[in-house]
């Protein structure tokens, strides 16, 4: 599992001086996890990620006193954290709706490489339609395994289910997506 | 189209963890793949309350935590707001109620709104409104056109009771204990709330004399099922002694009521 690790080993170390208030630790780990968290609240459908973002390392940032665990806690407490933020963000858009379409993408951040650029759009579109078309619950579950590298256990704290619902919604929305993209693909 | 295969739960950790899956699911691998795109690439922007709390601005924790309040307005907020909506409605209806019971009780209300109120709360409580409270504005009736002859009979109700009180004949047998006690629900007495002048009358016997004497032109007979056991009991709701505004005092309006 050391595609989970995004602190290289030095988590413990990174956590400790981030805690006691080292600006090089709080920027170690909000350019760690920042990118996921903004990946996973863009392909929800989130109206203003990048914001959005600010406000889940904000939230982290300022009880990280309280913390205490190892980089994969840490990452599903800061994932915990995303989700509320987004269905936050979705009542309060639902009170007062955009005028703006929610899938505009021109507001994506500039890459130096504009071939990351538009790789990224690309695989941000691709998986936001596919999972558009599976049932909320099964798209929260899979794209917190997938993109939060969640464990079942902690999939299911953060989303207050059983971790046997966990399991069973993320078998029917791998299956479902297998079916979607074989269709997809299927000649006519 | 080929069948898929039913994921157990060991082919979903194996693709997770980026290992290679069955080639029925081989489609899932493009997913992984993009999935694993989209969490790369360099941090959004930060916000600029974001970016002062990762330079470790002495002033950031502060403005952090100057967003508290409005999470937790919001969550008073969304309280109230998963109450059902019958307990919206009730709680509702029981604010507007208390609101009219008490500006009926502090007479506030427009004269007739006022009789309602207080009659109702007459009914459902002990409270009696006559005997408690001879008040300003009961005096003001008397002093003004309640006593008057021209007035009698049109009076506003609340003290049809007490104002039968007035003769010595009338107050045993009349329904007064049985109106304070709800009969007067029972029809008998349309005009009821005709005589309201009486109701000061009972305090001011002095007054009461030509007033009684009106009154039994238009009271009609007591009704029946009334008797001595009721006058008893009107002399015990009128025992509360309250000066009249004139300065004359109450006692003396009770003798009338004892007395069959």
């Amino acid at each position: 599992m050391t595609r989970r690790d995004r602190f290289n080993g030095e988590f413990d170390s990174v956590l400790r001086a981030a805690q006691t208030g080292a600006p090089w630790a709080l920027e170690r780990i909000f350019t760690a996890l920042a990118p996921v968290v903004e990946g996973y609240l863009r392909v929800q459908g989130a109206a203003e990620p990048e914001d959005l973002t600010s406000e889940v390392f904000l939230a982290v940032l300022r009880n990280l006193g309280s913390f205490d665990g190892d980089e994969p806690g840490f990452r599903s407490w800061v994932f915990t954290i995303a989700h509320r933020r987004l269905l936050d963000a979705r009542r309060r858009a639902m009170r007062r709706p955009r005028s703006a379409p929610l899938d505009d993408l021109a507001d994506m951040p500039m890459l130096d490489d504009v071939e990351d650029l538009v790789d990224r759009r690309l695989a941000v579109e691709r998986v936001r339609t596919l999972c558009e078309q599976l049932r909320p619950d099964q798209r929260d579950v899979l794209l917190l395994r997938l993109l939060g590298r969640l464990t079942v256990d902690e999939v299911a704290a953060a989303l207050d289910k059983t971790p046997g619902s966990v399991k069973a919604l993320q078998r029917r929305g791998l299956q479902g997506l297998a079916r979607i993209v074989e269709r997809e693909s299927a000649p006519l | 189209m080929t069948r898929l295969p039913l994921l157990d739960d060991d082919t979903i950790d194996a693709f997770l963890d980026g290992e290679p899956v069955p080639v029925q699911i081989r489609h899932l691998a493009e997913i992984r793949s993009l999935v694993d795109v989209v969490g790369d690439g360099p941090p959004p922007p930060a916000s600029p309350v974001l970016a002062r709390v990762l330079a470790g601005a002495p002033d950031a924790p502060t403005l952090v935590g100057a967003a508290r309040p409005a999470t937790r307005r919001r969550t008073r907020l969304a309280r109230v707001a998963g109450v059902g909506i019958a307990v919206k409605l009730a709680v509702g209806v029981s604010a507007a109620a208390a609101g009219v019971m008490g500006a009926g009780a502090a007479g506030v209300l427009p004269e007739t709104a006022d009789k309602a109120v207080r009659h109702a709360i007459e009914i459902v409580s002990p409270i009696e409104f006559a005997d408690t409270d001879p008040g300003v504005r009961r005096g003001d009736d008397l002093t003004g056109t309640s006593d008057d002859g021209p007035r009698h009979g049109a009076g506003d109700g609340i003290g049809t009771t007490d104002r039968r009180d007035d003769g010595p004949g009338r107050s045993s047998g009349d329904d007064r204990p049985g109106d304070r006690d709800g009969s007067d629900d029972d029809g008998e007495r349309p005009t009821r709330d005709d005589d309201r002048p009486g109701d000061d009358d009972a305090r001011r016997p002095g007054d009461d004399v030509p007033e009684s004497e009106r009154d039994d032109d238009d009271a009609g007979p007591p009704p029946a099922g009334t008797g001595p056991a009721d006058g008893g009991a009107s002399g015990a709701v009128t025992t509360t002694p309250a000066p009249a505004p004139d300065g004359r005092a109450t006692p003396g309006a009770e003798a009338p009521r004892t007395a069959p």
